[in-house]
């Protein structure tokens, strides 16, 4: 009985679906610490640290953006 | 003409089946999307609804594979088929009235099971196939949304920890939009495509199409997805507030990671051909985004409720679908049977939910 089970599957499955979600909430995340940390370094002045954390930001997002389009292209495509 | 009666009651039944599974299963994808006012109900309903719609239309691999490697085959008949959509019907709205989420594809695996146990014995169910898709998946799911959620938490809380609240609340709630809407469609793919298999079994069997080459008539298409959009819009409330806040209270950011986890575990899972169910998984991610902050912050009395709903599902439902099949053959090999069967079940479920109609709403939108 155990044979017929593909463990093969589910090892890839153990590993592979943490660090999928890991990068969902470590992108994400990063887009929000990105662009509130900017924002305060602009309110205080601090123009090169905004834009550094502006950058986290849309690093963060772009990130988030392609796991999104990754998660749409095996919906559509399996 | 007896054999065209049963073909159309069991289209009837398998819309009817499509229909409690959308509404069986609206929660999986909103819940934590109503729970953390990311959206309002009516607004959450209506986006779930309508991607299940459109999913429905995006993959037309024919999920004639429902019941394939669990039963023979050759075994199969339409009363079978019907009897099984019986039994998974009543374990959905049983499962339903108890506010218990619980997965609508394991439901329709026990409910074939067991008319087929009755109707074939026990030589024509394959147990492997049972371990294989409905045993070890079952403890994967939770499990593994539970650890991911958890991690996905406790990672969100250390990078935005010290951020304004008002700033990552919002934001979160504006992520809980795209992955409930993920969740919406990957349910879409999934689910209706099980609805069209049945149908267009039903069809093959009673020969309207060719078994070595056919294609999914556009009818069957847009009555399954009709029919699941309809149930998804309809919204099973009871189950919506067990999700969403009867397992935990939870924020925004719980809510993104619980829906964020959940996605990728189905997703991954699915690219990986091992499918999942997405009921078994969002319930895990949303007990491991509460359990990561604080391990007393899960009610674990509900879960412990909802692990026992898992645990009865291909039971009950099989026991419900091999009682659905042995009435039926009361009435012998026609469609004599399946029109009683059929009536029967249509004047209980009249009696159970008149007398709710008219006392009103148990539990509504706004609830």
């Amino acid at each position: 009985m155990l044979a017929a089970i593909e463990w093969d599957k589910i090892g890839q499955l153990l590993w592979v679906a943490p660090v999928a979600g890991l990068a969902v909430a470590v992108s994400f995340a990063m887009l929000i610490a990105g662009l509130a940390r900017a924002d305060d370094c602009r309110r205080a002045g601090s123009g090169v640290a905004a834009a550094a954390y502006t950058a986290l930001g849309a690093l963060g997002g772009l990130a988030f953006v392609g796991v999104f389009v990754f998660g749409l292209d095996i919906i559509i495509n399996k | 003409m007896g054999s065209d009666l049963v073909l159309y009651i069991v289209v009837a039944t398998a819309l009817a089946f499509d229909f409690t599974n959308g509404f069986h299963d609206t929660a999986n994808a909103i819940a934590t999307s109503i729970s953390t006012r990311a959206m309002s109900p009516r607004a959450a309903v209506l986006m779930s609804a309508v991607l299940n719609f459109a999913g429905a239309f995006i993959s037309l691999q024919v999920a004639a594979t429902v019941a394939k490697g669990i039963v023979s085959p050759e075994a199969i008949t339409q009363t079978i088929v019907f009897a099984g959509l019986i039994g998974a019907i009543a374990w959905n709205l049983a499962t339903w009235w108890f506010g218990l989420p619980s997965s609508s594809s394991h439901a329709l695996i026990g409910g074939i099971v067991g008319s087929t146990f009755v109707a074939q014995g026990a030589s024509a169910i394959e147990g492997d196939g049972i371990v294989e898709k409905v045993i070890i998946p079952a403890l994967i799911a939770p499990t593994l949304a539970f650890l991911v959620a958890g991690l996905a938490i406790l990672v969100a809380y250390w990078v935005v920890g010290r951020q304004r609240p008002g700033m990552v609340n919002r934001s979160y709630r504006l992520g809980q939009l795209v992955t409930g809407s993920m969740f919406s469609l990957a349910h879409g793919t999934n689910d209706a495509q099980k609805t069209m298999g049945i149908i267009t079994l039903a069809l093959i069997a009673h020969g309207n199409l060719s078994p070595d080459d056919f294609a999914v008539p556009t009818w069957v298409v847009v009555s399954s997805a009709s029919a699941i959009a309809l149930g998804t819009y309809t919204g099973g409330w009871r189950i919506i507030r067990t999700m969403g806040s009867r397992i935990i209270k939870m924020d925004p950011a719980q809510g993104f990671s619980a829906q964020g986890a959940g996605a990728a575990v189905v997703l991954t899972a699915s690219h990986l051909g091992f499918p999942l169910s997405t009921t078994h998984v969002i319930s895990g991610g949303i007990m491991g985004a509460g359990a990561a902050k604080r391990l007393s912050a899960v009610r674990w009395g509900v879960a412990g409720n909802i692990a026992l709903a898992w645990v009865l599902t291909l039971p009950c439902s099989a026991a419900i679908g091999g009682l659905a099949y042995a009435l039926t053959s009361l009435f012998g090999a026609g469609a004599l049977g399946v029109v009683v069967v059929g009536l029967l079940v249509i004047g209980l479920l009249g009696a159970a939910f008149g007398s709710r109609l008219r006392r009103g709403p148990a539990i509504t939108a706004e609830a």
